[in-house]
């Protein structure tokens, strides 16, 4: 809590990584280049945003696994990936994936609740399944849980020629520490507190 | 349609991407080093598979767009990917943001069905939707519009300081006509053809219940029934995915571990698997001279125009160098392929 004298001890930033949409890549490259001087500056982490029909970036676990083999050393984050729009199973092997390519340099930001603009992207989101899903702090949860290792199948052993596991894959040592929630809310505020999670 | 005299378009190689559980780090490291070989070597493509609860790549976006800033000029694909895992427009996302950094080079290999294990995997995968998931065609066709940059949704314009699209962003143009699609069997190659898609076939085909177990015979007639339905017809494009295991600079004890691989992997080639009747093809295992000789036998080959050599499973890092180096420098010659220009198979050929 850096009061004046008190020296900060972490610096990030924060960017949503702009682009044009009739010629993404200058602005995807842009984005990249930033990442690489932020690293060259000595900032500590650079956090993206996660943004959907937007121009700006709607995959950061794609961008930042880019960004992993351009630096080595700066840490990563996502602020925030809205969680309604993820399966948590699939997420966590994006997570798990990019977190070992880059070292253990991930930090999932997450929040939940309904998408944003609900109402007009539910048909294109989840055309079949949009009045089931589960948008509650349950998805965090989930998410967690498979993050940790927690069982994610009920069968593991060979199958033909096969090998499988009941955890994600890959595990990634500490990630499950490193899962950051954006609360926007006393309430939620402190029911991430009440889980042990940075906020 | 490589007959012996006609050259083999495109050269390219399919892997899994194999790590050890308890320490991931360098299987996936391996990987991306076997990828910049390749473009080294003059690989037209690199294919991963996609695996979920395995110790295989189980997000090949992620490597593919780690591999996108060491290579420049390969291109990369899924085969394949089973959408029954996906959600359409978070994969158009993934898919356009990789094509957008690797400058057009991807390729989505796909298939739809309810994932494998479904009745191990549903709690976990669709805690809450798992009996309305649409695991048709129409998945397929999901994606494939928001690909095309189809509406997705019905909001557009401003709201407070920030701007919507209706549809998926970031859009990569091309990257919807660079969708294939995996069949196993002639019905599914035929509409993947109707649907003006790219079709993999790999070694793996599905025997219809009083059809006779000719491997060869079946994927030719799924190329042809492909081919029949597509709008560009003879031009549609179609891959073949053997595994194929050439020893030409292989030491010794290295063929003999792939002559045991081989070995313990033949006898399910030899009659239709299960109630679905799965059908293998063997490897191919020999000289790059053997393997072209039994290629162009290969009525299967022989209806195909690009490969997608598949590397065997569970192999060495150094295995699989040596393996990479003969196809590139010997199979893909011997076949009429010949490497882009400053590669270091050129280079060798030179």
């Amino acid at each position: 809590m850096p009061a004046p004298g008190v020296p900060l001890e972490r610096q990030g930033f924060l960017t949503l990584g702009t682009y044009d949409a009739d010629d993404p890549a200058p602005g995807h490259q842009h984005l990249l280049r930033e990442v690489v001087l932020g690293e060259e500056l000595g900032f500590d982490s650079v956090w993206l945003r996660h943004r959907h029909f937007q121009s700006g970036i709607s995959s950061p676990v794609t961008m930042l696994a880019a960004a992993s083999q351009r630096t080595s050393r700066i840490e990563f984050g996502t602020a925030v990936t809205p969680l309604g729009w993820e399966n948590p199973l699939r997420y966590a092997e994006d997570l798990g994936t990019l977190d070992v390519l880059s070292g253990g340099r991930m930090n999932p930001g997450i929040s939940v609740g309904p998408p944003i603009h609900w109402d007009d992207v539910r048909a294109g989101l989840y055309p079949d399944t949009a009045d089931l899903e589960d948008l509650s702090y349950e998805r965090v949860v989930r998410l967690l849980r498979l993050l940790r290792g927690e069982p994610a199948s009920t069968f593991s052993g060979t199958s033909g020629i096969e090998e499988f596991s009941d955890r994600v894959q890959p595990q990634s040592p500490g990630l499950a520490d490193r899962v950051w929630y954006g609360g926007g809310s006393r309430r939620s505020v402190r029911w991430a507190g009440e889980q042990g999670w940075p906020c | 349609m490589p007959a012996p005299g006609v050259a083999l378009e495109k050269l390219g190689f399919l892997t899994l991407g194999t790590f050890d559980g308890a320490d991931p780090r360098p299987g996936h490291e391996h990987l991306l080093a076997e990828i910049e070989l390749a473009e080294e070597l003059g690989f037209d493509s690199v294919w991963l598979r996609h695996r979920h609860l395995q110790y295989g790549v189980s997000s090949p976006v992620t490597v593919l767009a780690a591999a996108s800033q060491r290579t420049s000029r390969i291109e990369f694909g899924t085969a394949v990917t089973p959408l029954g895992w996906e959600n359409p427009l978070r994969y158009a996302e993934d898919l356009g943001t990789l094509d957008i950094l690797s400058g057009g080079r991807m390729n989505p290999g796909i298939s739809v069905g309810p994932p494998m294990h479904w009745d191990d995997v549903k709690a976990a995968l669709y805690p809450d939707t798992a009996d309305v998931e649409d695991f048709t065609y129409e998945r397929v066709a999901r994606l494939h519009r928001l690909l095309r940059g189809e509406p997705a949704s019905t909001f557009v314009g401003v709201d407070g300081i920030e701007s919507f699209s209706a549809h998926v962003q970031p859009h990569s143009p091309g990257l919807a006509d660079r969708l294939w699609y995996g069949a196993a069997s002639e019905g599914s190659a035929r509409r993947a053809g109707e649907h003006g898609l790219n079709l993999l076939t790999s070694s793996v085909v599905r025997a219809a219940p009083d059809e006779e177990p000719d491997f060869a015979a079946i994927q030719a007639r799924s190329i042809r029934a492909f081919r029949e339905a597509h709008p560009a017809g003879e031009a549609a494009r179609v891959s073949q995915g053997l595994v194929v295991i050439p020893t030409d600079s292989a030491t010794a004890e290295q063929r003999a571990k792939y002559e045991a691989y081989v070995e313990a992997r033949t006898p399910r080639t030899t009659e239709p698997q299960g109630p679905g009747r799965l059908l293998f093809a063997r490897d191919v295992l020999g000289t790059s001279e053997e393997i072209a000789d039994a290629l162009y036998a290969h009525a299967g080959f022989r209806e195909a125009r690009e490969v997608v050599f598949a590397l065997p499973f569970s192999f060495a890092h150094s295995d699989y160098v040596q393996i990479l180096t003969d196809m590139a420098t010997k199979l893909g010659p011997a076949l009429g392929w010949s490497a882009p220009d400053r590669s270091a198979a050129a280079r060798v050929g030179a």
